[in-house]
């Protein structure tokens, strides 16, 4: 089978990004254009001003991954693009301009989930073995998914409030760290004990549901009565004791659904990937209990283009072809 | 010349085609509740009508503003992707100064959008030029300042106490058409592709509080 050329396009958030990639693996350009120096200034991401920004630098980005790539757009097989989930606004900017180029240039349109790219980061790097359970932390979700086989994606857990990285940047913020609060809760971690205890959500016995907004308030309850009594808290055992719990809440379901699933592999995917202590005590158990661990390489983990490119294979080779009246769907299902 | 002309920056979606010299086609939903599932279905099958292919384009004209930021977007990433992608011309006209042109009439008008809380975008146009700057501004205040004998254009029912001493356009010359359009950015200098943006002529709220912020630091 000839590896089709895909170009790829990624604004779901606050990153434009567009790749080529060839046959779901070989990636010829990854070109991101990140947003995160503008939305410091607001202490989080502005949906209105992402949505400028994605209009501002859509057609370099394009045009730097096709430079990058060495290729023409009449070279390309097909057209794919995030269709959800995520900010509408912005999506709208990518799926808007990766119609006009299937329209402009008679190519297939390829809609892809925004978590499906996540996962399939990882094929980027390693081969995938199914059937294999996929952890995914970010800022807008964590999620358990089984997937039986390639392409078929079974969601057995989620959040049931906040996501994990939300968790982060909230308590960054109680923190006065500034934005992204949370690979500097990673940091400070590093160097400080848990020394707090605070509460593991466990939820119901069998389940693989996650809920962070607990521990997030006793992260806060503790801050605001030590500044009560005058007392002094130490920010680097603070955040190791919040990222402690975060990580062993997450590690402790990932690994009972692999074995009960049977899973080949545990796959981890989103911007809290590139989390130190996720990392850590991932590698830790998955060692202890025999199970093969995928983690993307670090400039992988946060949003990018090659990744939609990635996982644009299966609706190539499947045939399954988004019309130009593809929507932006922030709420889309993974399925 | 084969142009393509749209404009989705109010409530209303238009499509047109041009050869510069006449309007080959043009087609407009008046209210499309979904402009990003409707443009690109729309411009196909008019393409399709008149038998012209992509690659045959020589111009894209864009209505770039003021509008409904989600509308402005839509299309300004439309056009300029299709500019780039085929080398081809872009060309924006102001949306003001679109539905001024559609009004069909001569003399004094002022085309108005309505942003709500009494305030509005506007721009005053005399035989077709722009007197002053377009702005966002109160419509009670800026009515004073027009001559009598000025006609109003666009979101007229809006604003009906400010503007009864006025006379107002018909009905069926207050929408934007993009056949107008195609015909006022035919003969129009092209902008730079990359680096072309809505005309959105106003900030995003949390950038204008930002900045309001910035000021009493």
């Amino acid at each position: 089978m000839t590896q089709p050329l895909i170009l790829a396009i990624e604004s779901s958030c606050d990153e434009t990004a567009a790749a080529v990639v060839r046959g779901g693996t070989d990636v010829l350009s990854n070109v991101v254009s990140s947003q995160i120096e503008s939305h410091k200034r607001f202490g989080g991401v502005v949906p209105e001003v992402a949505s400028r920004h994605h209009v501002e630098r859509i057609t370099y980005v394009i045009d730097d991954a096709l430079t990058e790539a060495g290729v023409r757009i009449d070279e390309i097989d097909a057209i794919a693009v995030t269709e959800g989930p995520g900010l509408v606004g912005a999506l709208l900017v990518g799926v808007s301009a990766a119609k006009a180029l299937a329209f402009a240039h008679g190519k297939p349109l390829l809609g892809v989930h925004h978590i499906a790219g996540h996962i399939y980061a990882n094929r980027l790097e390693q081969e995938l073995r199914f059937p294999l359970v996929c952890l995914i932390a970010s800022g807008g979700h964590t999620e358990l998914i089984y997937m039986p086989e390639d392409g078929v994606y079974e969601v057995i857990g989620e959040t049931r409030d906040d996501a994990a990285g939300e968790a982060y940047d909230k308590v960054a913020r109680t923190l006065k760290l500034p934005y992204p609060g949370g690979p500097r809760i990673d940091q400070l971690a590093q160097t400080g004990q848990d020394t707090f205890h605070f509460p593991r959500i466990w939820l119901e016995k069998e389940s693989y549901d996650f809920s962070f907004s607990g521990l997030k308030s006793s992260v806060i309850n503790a801050v605001h009565n030590a500044e009560q009594r005058g007392e002094v808290i130490i920010p680097e055992d603070l955040a190791a004791s919040f990222q402690a719990s975060v990580v062993e809440v997450l590690v402790t379901k990932a690994i009972r659904a692999v074995k009960e699933k049977g899973g080949k592999q545990l796959l981890i995917a989103g911007g809290v990937a590139a989390n130190r202590g996720l990392r850590a005590g991932l590698t830790e158990a998955c060692s202890r209990e025999g199970i093969e661990l995928v983690i993307p390489p670090m400039h992988l983990c946060g949003d990018n283009a090659a990744m939609i490119g990635a996982a644009a294979i299966h609706p190539y080779r499947a045939g399954r072809q988004s019309t130009l009246a593809m929507n932006a769907e922030p709420g889309l299902d993974l399925k | 010349m084969k142009i393509v002309a749209i404009d989705t920056s109010t409530k209303q979606l238009s499509v047109a085609l041009s050869d510069g010299q006449q309007i080959l086609a043009e087609a407009s939903y008046v209210t499309s509740l979904n402009h990003a599932t409707k443009l690109m279905p729309l411009l196909e099958r008019m393409m399709q009508e008149v038998n012209w292919s992509p690659r045959d384009l020589t111009r894209i004209v864009i209505a770039d503003g003021p509008g409904s930021y989600t509308g402005l977007r839509i299309g300004a990433t439309t056009a300029k992707t299709l500019a780039y992608t085929l080398g081809i011309d872009l060309v924006p006209v102001s949306t003001l100064e679109l539905m001024a042109a559609s009004a069909g009439s001569t003399g004094r008008i002022v085309a108005i959008q309505d942003a709500r809380r009494g305030t509005g975008f506007v721009g005053f146009y005399e035989e077709g030029q722009l007197v002053g700057e377009e702005q966002h501004t109160v419509i009670a205040d800026f009515v004073k300042t027009l001559p009598t004998d000025t006609k109003i254009t666009g979101d007229t029912d809006k604003f009906t106490t400010e503007l009864q001493s006025f006379t107002i356009v018909d009905p069926a010359f207050r929408a934007p058409r993009a056949g107008v359009l195609a015909l006022l950015g035919a003969k129009r200098e092209p902008v730079e592709t990359h680096a072309f943006e809505p005309r959105y002529l106003r900030l995003a709220e949390a950038e204008a509080k930002w900045i309001e912020a910035q000021r009493h630091d």
